[in-house]
């Protein structure tokens, strides 16, 4: 069996990676939860992820920040923005960076479990 | 009844009233109808009547039939000018009663002009016993009175409902959270029922329960922010209106990376004013703030006794400051700095509007580069009992 695909996902509302977590896990994917974006980013300039899904929103540098760094640094990574401050802007902001999705909340699990699986590609 | 007015005196000193409600115009309007006409007009034909007769009298006297005698003759003479006499008085009299009928009114308006320019809308009553054009002139006003008070209510609602706009991606939005949570803990939930322990299943029910009320907070804060309430002066405690004025920011500040520092002392007395009103003046002071530190600061509130009479609040922000060519015009209507759609330009007029109307003052310092100080005073009122 091929090494399990990595995913992030960064949220500053825990119970949003405390729910994603075993659901993604479930499917069979390696999942690493941050509530905190800086050291989201610090983590993801250690090692390379295949999805990361991030909330907008955060103190400290935002979704759109994190977006723009690892498109910068790991472009191969699919990003699945999910948001509670969705705008016709942001969306616009998300996808010309180069986001892969982007889903306003309340989404549902099996939403989100679907995109990653999609932006993972076969394993 | 319409002794309101009376009461305030067209020449009231103090902070200009708001106008009175609907009532008030319909009490002045009856006041002023409910006397007998005397209009000008009228008058002035009286007038001109008496000197036409007094001037046919003086014509015909001095062209009556010849004088039996001497003394017939003296009195003939003397007739004639006795009634040129009354005619000049009968002028006099006129030239006198209408600079009271013309004047006096006139002086009067011009008070009035001078008291709606402070922003009192209250309605003209009736100075006099009768009625005249003046009276005419008066109901005219009123209406327009009553116009310019339904307008300058409207622009208030206006403005709250754009402080409340403004407000959207930080509270609307922020609805989204709590039920995205909601729904994806339901979801949860109802994926693995079967397979979750007792104590899995009621640690995600407690979640589902927290963040209900979270979500119900957060649209508590925003109903009790618009709620009409009526305006009326009631002892405030401002050490409660600038909590709930920051709950309400509270996101806002927390993702603009904005300290909140507040230094209210607890003997704090309580101020002349409304809640939401008050509130309303405090979300646009800290909704400034936050914008004028984009990159984040500390937005620090103190409240302390200056004299007997008032309490005053100093928030201050260290952001961007406002240059000086501006500082004169900020509590201008519509006058903005911000960009197309985030502000109106009439956040700062209309609360200074709000803190007026309750004997209240704001001033502000500003330093480009520092940060600005907005000084917000309020005559004291203490609760009784």
């Amino acid at each position: 069996m091929a090494a399990q695909k990595r995913v992030m996902v960064l949220d500053d509302e825990p119970i949003v990676g405390e729910r994603l977590k075993p659901a993604l896990e479930k499917e069979g994917f390696e999942v690493e939860v941050f509530t905190d974006s800086e050291r989201a980013v610090q983590r993801l300039a250690e090692s390379p992820f295949h999805v990361l899904v991030t909330d907008l929103k955060m103190r400290g540098p935002s979704g759109m920040d994190v977006l723009r760094y690892v498109k910068e640094t790991a472009p191969s990574t699919a990003v699945i923005v999910i948001t509670g401050y969705a705008t016709i802007e942001t969306h616009h902001e998300a996808e010309a960076w180069g986001a892969a999705k982007f889903v306003p909340k309340p989404f549902k699990i099996q939403e989100i479990a679907r995109l990653v699986r999609e932006a993972a590609g076969p394993s | 009844m319409f002794t309101a007015r009376g009461a305030r005196g067209t020449d009231a000193e103090g902070p200009a009233h708001g106008a009175g409600p609907d009532w008030e115009f319909e009490a002045a309007r009856g006041a002023l109808l409910g006397r007998p006409r005397v209009s000008i007009r009228l008058r002035l034909s009286v007038g001109l009547a008496l000197c036409f007769l007094l001037c046919a009298a003086v014509v015909w006297t001095s062209q009556g039939a010849r004088p039996a005698s001497p003394a017939e003759a003296d009195l003939a003479n003397r007739v004639p000018l006795l009634l040129l006499a009354l005619l000049f008085l009968a002028f006099v009299a006129i030239a006198f009663l209408f600079d009271r009928a013309l004047m006096g009114p006139i002086r009067r308006f011009e008070s009035y002009t001078s008291r709606v320019a402070r922003g009192d809308f209250s309605p003209i009553g009736p100075t006099r016993w009768y009625r005249d054009e003046f009276t005419d002139l008066a109901l005219a006003v009123n209406s327009m009175l009553r116009e310019l008070e339904a307008q300058q209510n409207q622009m208030v609602q206006a403005a709250k409902l754009t402080t409340v706009g403004t407000l959207t991606s930080g509270i609307a939005h922020e609805l989204n959270n709590p039920l995205n949570n909601i729904a994806i803990t339901t979801e949860a939930l109802m994926e693995d029922f079967k397979r979750l322990s007792e104590g899995e299943k009621w640690k995600l029910l407690q979640d589902i329960y927290f963040e209900t009320e979270r979500a119900g907070e957060i649209v508590k804060s925003l109903l009790d922010f618009t709620r009409e309430e009526r305006p009326e002066s009631v002892p405030v405690s401002l050490a409660e209106v600038v909590e709930s004025t920051r709950r309400l920011l509270h996101n806002e500040m927390d993702l603009s990376g904005v300290r909140f520092a507040a230094e209210i002392p607890e003997d704090l007395p309580t101020v002349r004013a409304a809640v939401n009103p008050l509130r309303q003046v405090f979300l646009n002071l800290f909704i400034n703030a936050v914008h004028a530190m984009p990159r984040g600061g500390t937005l620090s509130v103190r409240a302390m006794r200056t004299d007997s009479e008032r309490v005053c609040v100093d928030v201050t922000d260290t952001g961007t400051g406002i240059p000086a060519e501006v500082l004169p015009r900020i509590f201008d209507p519509f006058f903005t700095t911000k960009e197309p759609g985030k502000g109106t330009g009439l956040g700062l007029s209309v609360s200074l509007g709000i803190l007026r109307k309750y004997g209240g003052e704001m001033r502000v310092v500003s330093e480009v580069g520092k940060g600005t100080t907005f000084h917000v005073c309020l005559p004291v009122m203490e609760t009784s009992g």
